[in-house]
């Protein structure tokens, strides 16, 4: 059973996403590592008390943390500018803001914050734009197979998991359940744009197909829809071109628990040995 | 000696080399938790000597190159314990940036096949899955490889990652991975001070027995119970701002025979 955590002490969480965040951090890549700056504005509903003092910590995904730096009180604010983190990358950095009271007692947390860039925090403020992720994930119970593909016109495709299977987190970490899926997934949501008549004016299409154009680092062109389609069905050319969209994805260099790679390459390094592994974690000393 | 990293080239043929041996092995053994002899039979004649001849050339410009500001350290053939091996690989590399070197797989993977004698031990040890000596940055295995790990443990914690690392070469340290798996936890650095005040004792240079013994009825005062109440205080008290003999003193009574 997981702990049950009550919050006796009356800690507020900080606002840290979306248009208004009380605290947002800017970097720039520096020789070596990077710089950060910060911008805090809390709200003055949580009616911190002037004294309380405010830290900010940046840490590593999975990693490491460094100590967290003094920003001043609540009454008097003090951003930071240029601090120079050597040991972080930057793509994989987080901070964590603090809010503490009296005897060390906290009293405000915001964490998980992320870098600011205006396209993240533009995505939260409204849906139907088109941020940087592809294909968002969903978990839901409606679902009879392990997964489907959600599709709108107007709104981004998006790939749904059948919940209680810990379907989400194998597909973030498990690069076999993780190819197999995205592969088919991305398949499925081309052969929808370019074949179904209800998404010929669709925007967010648009977008969808140059993102996966840009995947392909040039190998292929925005599809010439008129050579897709022959009496209601997909032509040679159009198979062609979805084929090599797919291959472009999946060939992709990417982050991967932090190593640049493509989900191709990890696939065919763990798919070999996959049948070997009776148990993995029974592997112990 | 000066670390090395290996090339693709180098890189590739280890990462073969060690898929074949893990075949050999797992084709022989029916039960993983208890592998037998199967370690001892499925590392064969022949995989030993490509082993050995990949040793003999590992260290050539056509399958590595040296770390730049790696330091000459001179190395044990035949550490008694983690915890020294890994305190010979930091000094080695304390030149390094951390960023440079964590995740680097040459790195880590020329290490584990330089002291592959040390690390593969088939006639005492049970595991001899990939992740062991071919890095994997999958965060639920990537510290059970046997010289990256205790290396990342001595690297951020100092001596008081002694707890995490008193085991012999060849075996994964289970409190090491208990541990790190928890954010608040590894983050911390003075919760291994805290862990290893409680539980190491240094006259006798070894953990006090049971400690970190996972049992089901949780014993009073163990690691276990001190995991949980460092995940309460850290969601009450910036803990950033104590040191370790603070959070011993705010410890309940369970912890008085360790203190």
């Amino acid at each position: 059973m997981g702990q049950i955590v009550t919050n006796k002490t009356g800690r507020i969480k900080i606002n840290s996403k979306g248009i208004d965040p009380e605290i947002k951090i800017f970097a720039k890549v520096g020789n070596e590592g990077f710089y950060f700056d910060t911008e805090i504005n809390l709200d003055s509903k949580h009616k911190f008390r002037d004294d309380y003092k405010i830290s900010i910590q940046p840490y590593e995904k999975n990693g490491i943390a460094l100590p967290p730096l003094d920003m001043g009180t609540v009454g008097k604010p003090s951003d930071l500018g240029k601090i120079f983190v050597k040991d972080i990358n930057i793509d994989r950095a987080l901070f964590r803001l603090r809010i503490t009271g009296e005897d060390r007692i906290l009293k405000g947390l915001a964490d998980k914050i992320s870098i600011f860039t205006a396209n993240t925090n533009k995505g939260k403020q409204n849906n139907s734009e088109y941020s940087n992720t592809l294909l968002p994930v969903k978990e839901t119970d409606n679902l009879r197979v392990p997964f489907a593909i959600e599709m709108n016109e107007g709104d981004k495709p998006v790939l749904l998991l059948k919940s209680k299977l810990g379907l989400k987190e194998k597909f973030k970490n498990d690069i076999i359940i993780k190819t197999l899926i995205y592969t088919s997934a991305i398949k499925e949501i081309l052969y929808q744009y370019l074949t179904n008549l209800e998404y010929i004016n669709d925007p967010i299409k648009k977008k969808f197909i140059d993102a996966i154009v840009n995947n392909s680092g040039g190998d292929i062109t925005y599809p010439e829809e008129d050579n897709f389609l022959d009496d209601g069905k997909i032509t040679e050319i159009g198979h062609k071109w979805i084929e090599e969209a797919v291959d472009g994805c999946i060939n992709k260099t990417v982050t991967f628990h932090g190593e640049n790679t493509s989900y191709m390459k990890k696939f065919s390094e763990k798919i070999k040995l996959s049948d070997y592994y009776k148990n993995e974690d029974s592997d112990e000393d | 000696m000066k670390i090395r990293r290996f090339n693709e080239e180098g890189h590739s043929k280890w990462i073969n080399l060690y898929n074949e041996i893990f075949i050999s092995i797992n084709k022989l053994v029916v039960n993983p938790r208890a592998p037998g002899d199967s370690i001892i039979k499925g590392f064969t004649d022949d995989l030993k000597k490509q082993v050995k001849q990949l040793q003999e050339e590992m260290d050539s410009q056509e399958l590595s190159e040296e770390v730049m500001d790696s330091i000459d350290v001179n190395f044990s053939s035949n550490y008694e314990n983690s915890f020294n091996f890994a305190k010979d690989l930091n000094s080695a590399l304390k030149n390094c940036s951390y960023k440079d070197i964590s995740s680097d797989k040459n790195l880590w993977d020329w290490v584990s096949l330089k002291f592959f004698d040390q690390i593969f031990v088939p006639e005492k040890m049970r595991g001899y899955y990939p992740y062991r000596y071919i890095l994997d940055l999958d965060w639920r295995v990537s510290m059970r490889h046997l010289a990256r790990g205790p290396w990342w443990a001595i690297n951020s914690y100092g001596d008081n990652a002694i707890i995490f690392t008193l085991t012999p070469l060849y075996q994964q340290n289970d409190n090491l991975e208990q541990f790190i798996k928890v954010n608040h936890m590894r983050e911390m650095k003075i919760v291994t001070e805290i862990a290893t005040k409680l539980y190491y004792n240094p006259e006798e240079k070894r953990l006090i027995p049971g400690v970190f013994k996972v049992q089901k009825k949780v014993k009073p005062g163990s690691f276990s119970r001190l995991k949980d109440k460092i995940s309460h205080f850290s969601k009450v008290m910036n803990l950033w701002e104590m040191d370790a003999i603070d959070v011993i003193k705010i410890l309940p009574k369970e912890f008085d025979i360790y203190k």
